[in-house]
């Protein structure tokens, strides 16, 4: 019986998602449909990107409230680089910026402004969930300066390929999920850095005793975040063609609701990418099934909110000795 | 790895991604080209209005009342323009009509071809964007950004109401003839095809 149940918690996002599945392909006959496939993958690859960022700051026991801004941020900058490069008039000089130049602007800005968030949790001792609410405004009010409050329209055709293109019959952007994915499963589960991340979240005073450099490791998974940001704001910015200075508005939300219902303790330390990867799917065909059923988007919030609450309970029940 | 080597293929990497990654040029000459490559909205509605009104296809306007109070539907799906998902479709018609009415915001008049067909000729608010679309003169996909596409109709609404509008007003009275040309929205949801609008593009009157 203990099999049986164990094996139950182990598999229930999969469980989930699959009741999910043949519940929606009952109730609407567009739900199961290939076309209907790609367009939830390709809806779920921005949030999976910034959920697995998500993820490794959770299991440190930290929170990472600024992804949206930062995905936004970056988003513009690409666009911005991309669209007008820059201008030095006193020495009458101007800097292109190719795609690819562009995109690792993109990336180091993400990654920047994740090292600052890892620096005020680390060095000033700031509480992550108010270090990076006070990076969302700081973020998102960057994101007004450089675009000014208009969109950046009329982007590089080959950079609108990331968002839009396909190859090998695979949308762009699953691909590049998908190697964020396989590159973070490879960092958790088989590299060093990936044991401190979750040691540092069971118990930060014992990995600080064992060795653990937990300033360092701390920087890193927020710079992370920040780059993984950046990659999610790069798909998003090409697949609109456009950088819109409020996207990516209240995406830590459902980045933290794909972490929560994937497994992922709040309280750190334990968790999985893949169990992610499945939260961030069951908000997917959630939502895809919610519009396919012409449900009210009032009520989908509340469904979507009641979900997350199931997810955290349940994840209670499961492990109730843990803090 | 010894240091020596680690940083040197760091620098070569460093190198190489900047090499990549921008481009330089004089300042001066980006922003000469820029300047010649600035779309003007003006210029492109003042050439419309002057030399492609008067070729501009049009559908007799008592046909078109006829056909869209048939299938409003149909009739706009296969004759009228629309911009992205919206459910207004905009036509050009053109007919000869007399001045029935002169009302503050339109002038009423009765198609000569068909008395009991009216419609309203707009003479106070003037939406430049029901004459782009119905003239299908622009395409949004075109245009870098969306602020180009919408001073296209900005300008179309300043043209009409000073060269078309103001002088049919100072001289227009009851019971004058005239021939029009101009663009009309019909909502396919809400048609309202008793109160149909037309922005005017031509308004010869003929005393």
């Amino acid at each position: 019986m203990t099999d049986v149940k164990s094996t139950l918690v182990k598999f229930q996002s999969i469980i989930a998602l699959l009741v999910l599945c043949i519940v929606l392909t009952i109730l609407s006959d567009k739900f199961f449909t290939l076309e209907n496939g790609w367009n939830i993958a390709r809806q779920i690859s921005i949030n999976v990107c910034i959920s697995v960022g998500m993820t490794l700051v959770i299991l440190t026991k930290g929170i990472d409230l600024s992804v949206g801004s930062m995905l936004a941020f970056s988003g513009a900058i690409v666009a911005g680089l991309l669209k007008f490069g820059l201008e030095f008039p006193s020495i009458n000089t101007f800097v292109g910026f190719t795609v690819f130049g562009a995109i690792l602007a993109g990336l180091v800005v993400g990654g920047g402004l994740g090292v600052f968030n890892g620096w005020m949790i680390t060095k000033f001792k700031v509480p992550p969930f108010v270090a990076t609410l006070a990076m969302l405004t700081i973020a998102r009010g960057a994101t007004m300066l450089w675009t000014g409050g208009f969109p950046i329209t009329g982007l590089d055709d080959s950079f609108a390929f990331i968002g839009t293109g396909w190859f090998l019959g695979i949308p762009m952007p699953v691909w590049i999920t998908a190697i964020v994915v396989v590159l973070a499963i490879i960092l958790t589960k088989k590299t060093k850095f990936g044991r401190h991340i979750y040691a540092i979240g069971g118990n930060e005073s014992a990995a600080r005793l064992s060795g653990i450099n937990i300033n360092k490791v701390k920087i890193w998974v927020y710079a992370i975040a920040g780059i993984l940001s950046a990659v999610g704001g790069i798909i998003l910015t090409s697949r609109l063609d456009s950088a819109q200075p409020n996207a990516g508005m209240s995406y830590e939300l459902d980045s933290i609701a794909a972490v929560v219902i994937g497994g992922t303790s709040l309280s750190g330390g334990r968790g999985s990418i893949m169990g992610t990867v499945q939260g961030a799917l069951i908000i997917g065909v959630l939502n895809s099934g919610l519009v396919l059923l012409n449900v009210s988007p009032f009520w989908q919030q509340i469904i979507k909110g009641f979900v997350i609450l199931i997810a955290v309970i349940m994840d209670r029940l499961n492990h109730p000795n843990e803090n | 790895m010894n240091k020596p080597i680690k940083y040197t293929i760091i620098a070569l990497v460093l190198v190489f991604s900047f090499y990549n990654a921008v481009y330089i040029k004089d300042l001066d000459a980006v922003k000469a080209l820029k300047t010649k490559a600035v779309f003007n909205a003006k210029d492109y509605a003042d050439d419309f209005i002057e030399n492609k009104v008067q070729n501009l296809l049009a559908i007799d306007a008592s046909s078109f009342l006829t056909g869209i109070s048939e299938d409003v539907k149909s009739y706009s799906e296969s004759k009228g323009n629309k911009l992205g998902i919206s459910d207004d479709y905009y036509f050009i018609i053109d007919g000869k009509a007399t001045v029935e009415k002169i009302e503050e915001e339109n002038v009423l008049v009765t198609l000569q071809e068909n008395k009991n067909r009216k419609l309203k000729i707009a003479t106070d608010f003037i939406f430049g964007n029901a004459i782009r679309e119905g003239a299908k003169m622009a395409n949004i996909g075109d245009y870098q950004n969306t602020m180009d596409y919408n001073n296209i109709s900005v300008e179309l609404n300043n043209i009409v109401r000073e060269t078309i509008v103001s002088p049919f007003k100072k001289s227009v009275k009851e019971n004058d003839s005239l021939y029009f040309k101009g663009a009309v929205k019909v909502n396919v949801n809400k048609p309202q095809l008793d109160n149909l609008r037309v922005i005017p593009l031509i308004l010869d009157l003929k005393k």
